[in-house]
């Protein structure tokens, strides 16, 4: 019996069946009294899955789903955090070097001049090729470009630590 | 207030509003636990396989394509996930119908349930629980997150052919259970 049918219960219960596959299931209901009781009890199981109970996830998973995904956003923030500290503290670092170098080359000639001459008389004329290098107007330029892109940076920077402020305020 | 669809929320999670990931978590958490449940068994290991499996699901999002549905590739994770901690676990777990005898492998399980159950349908929903693991997931996918024979492949890594027998099998085989202790006098 098993064997025999199976495949036949099975695709009648899911609607696949023939007109002429639907007409023999038909008559054997009305001829076989075993065949009867094996598509009722396929029916009956059939109709019963669909009543499955839904196993309710325990009472906070939402929040603690969400809670372990908070706290990886953050940590992920944190290491870009991090990076963005240690640029800003470089950026600041080459905004005093320049700025002192502004300094003695456009309001103490006299004194730059002179230490450039002892810096010379120490390190040779490397030294001094980089200081001629630096007292150009070339240099003044690109340094004031440096700068410039420097304060845009900072700029973004804010920008968007006040962006991570925001996503951390709606998590 | 209009229901918002999967892709409609996943779109916002992607434009960096994160926490509507909870929408989807609300929608989808009671169906994924009772799959993990009977994946693992147990409902404490399969509170922790469904945080893993929504964590995965979120980490993943960028790389979901919606050429199918958000429910089949999110079931398809929570499955992959339930095998991961079963394997972690090493538990001995029977995954291969064609291998064994089905109704050897539930003997000691039916009697225990038979013993316990009012009725046929009590008997019969117990014993869901008690089906190999493919078994139980085909039927769970297929009759109560209504998914396509198609989808269920889908999630299990099968052929087509081999999920419609897969859910052929374990009705027949729930049907045998039934027959077995002759519950069809109740049904007649």
């Amino acid at each position: 019996m098993k064997n025999k049918y199976d495949e036949l219960v099975n695709r009648y219960i899911d609607n696949e069946l023939n007109i002429n596959e639907i007409e023999e299931v038909e008559s054997l209901v009305n001829s076989n009294n075993k065949f009867k009781t094996y598509l009722a009890v396929h029916k009956f199981v059939h109709e019963t899955l669909y009543k499955i109970p839904l196993k309710p996830a325990p009472a906070g998973t939402t929040e603690l789903i969400m809670s372990r995904i908070v706290s990886r956003l953050s940590d992920k923030y944190k290491k870009s955090y991090f990076f963005r500290v240690v640029l800003t503290i470089l950026n600041l670092v080459i905004i005093t070097i320049l700025f002192l170098l502004f300094f003695y080359i456009n309001n103490s000639e006299m004194e730059t001049t002179n230490v450039a001459n002892t810096v010379t008389q120490y390190f040779g004329p490397a030294i001094k090729k980089i200081y001629n290098v630096i007292s150009s107007d070339i240099f003044r330029t690109i340094s004031g470009l440096a700068g410039f892109i420097i304060l845009l940076g900072f700029y973004f920077y804010y920008n968007s630590f006040k962006q991570l402020k925001e996503k951390l305020k709606q998590l | 207030m209009k229901k918002l669809s999967d892709n409609e929320i996943i779109e916002s999670i992607l434009k960096g509003n994160e926490n509507d990931f909870a929408l989807l978590v609300d929608r989808y958490k009671d169906k994924a636990f009772s799959l993990l449940c009977s994946i693992l068994k147990n409902d404490m290991d399969a509170e922790e396989a469904l945080q893993d499996s929504f964590i995965k699901a979120y980490n993943g999002l960028n790389s979901f394509r919606r050429d199918s549905k958000f429910s089949t590739w999110l079931y398809k994770i929570v499955y992959n996930t339930g095998l991961t901690a079963i394997s972690n676990k090493k538990r001995k777990i029977e995954m291969e119908m064609s291998s064994i005898d089905d109704t050897h492998y539930l003997k000691d399980e039916d009697n225990k349930v038979y013993g316990t159950s009012e009725n046929a349908e009590d008997y019969l929903l117990k014993m869901i629980d008690k089906l190999p693991v493919r078994n139980a997931l085909a039927v769970i996918l297929f009759y109560l997150d209504n998914l396509s024979i198609k989808e269920i492949s889908e999630v299990l890594d099968l052929s087509l052919v081999n999920t419609k027998v897969l859910l052929h099998r374990s009705r027949n085989l729930l049907r045998e259970l039934l027959m077995k202790h002759n519950f069809q006098e109740e049904l007649l």
